[in-house]
């Protein structure tokens, strides 16, 4: 994956509006063979995801980087819907 | 659950995956809440591992009449008791047959996903097999909400997926 691709799929999972497209963006970095970087999978954290993309997102920062042990609510998102 | 599932797998499959990564893909993969690793390979996720396992069949349902007179307090005491039993010793075999379900199969059925909603777990959508079997695997009767078995299957779901670790 390019620089550029990397940077368009991080722009659309942070940025974008529609889940699905989220979703695709995720399923093409998980099948990139660099893993996303733990910045990145910080900054998604952080955002208020759909519960199925916050939990793919905290599972993949556990297994990729051995961090953030703690489970995830949703009670406890930063912007709770 | 399944782009969590994929996600793990793309780890496993990735030849660029260290040894440590691969061992905590494992380990979530596990944690979502299937107390077996034979559910794992239902699913096909450990083909990687070599641990593939032929999912049971099963006859749904049989297994959801089962589980509707095992709550049905208009039943009788000896039938209810006898599906109880029988869900109680084949819940291995029933939430393995669930989970091994198509994701295609997993749809059509919202008796659960109404709840879901209601309760803010979107996520659960489409995926009946799960809230069933988990309200069958946790035997609701003893829980909260006895009356609600599909709202305390969601919950339960929702923790199991939420809190991996946390044993319920």
């Amino acid at each position: 994956m390019t620089t550029r691709e990397y940077r368009t799929l991080r722009k659309i999972l942070l940025h974008g509006r529609r889940t699905k497209h989220r979703v695709a963006a995720l399923n093409d970095l998980i099948a990139s063979p660099t893993p996303p970087s733990a910045r990145l999978l910080d900054e998604l954290l952080r955002q208020n995801l759909p519960d199925e993309l916050a939990l793919t997102v905290l599972s993949l920062q556990r297994t990729y980087y051995g961090e953030n042990d703690a489970p995830i609510d949703s009670s406890t998102k930063s912007n709770p819907k | 659950m399944h782009l969590l599932i994929a996600a793990q797998k793309a780890i496993l499959s990735n030849p660029q995956s260290t040894p440590e990564q691969k061992e905590r893909a494992v380990s979530e993969l596990r944690g979502i809440g299937l107390k077996d690793p034979r559910y794992l390979d239902a699913q096909g996720v450990l083909e990687e591992l070599g641990l593939t396992v032929a999912p049971p069949s099963m006859d749904f349902s049989k297994v959801e009449t089962l589980y509707a007179t095992s709550r049905n307090p208009a039943a009788k005491p000896a039938d209810r008791e006898a599906a109880a039993k029988y869900l109680q010793e084949n819940e291995d075999t029933i939430v393995a047959a669930y989970l091994a379900l198509p994701d295609k199969q997993w749809g059509g059925d919202d008796r659960f996903s109404a709840k879901g909603h209601e309760i803010g777990k979107p996520m659960y959508d489409g995926y009946p097999g799960v809230f069933a079997s988990c309200a069958i695997w946790h035997q609701c009767d003893r829980l909260p909400y006895p009356d609600e078995a599909d709202k305390v299957g969601i919950i339960l779901a929702h923790r199991r997926i939420t809190r991996p670790k946390a044993r319920l």
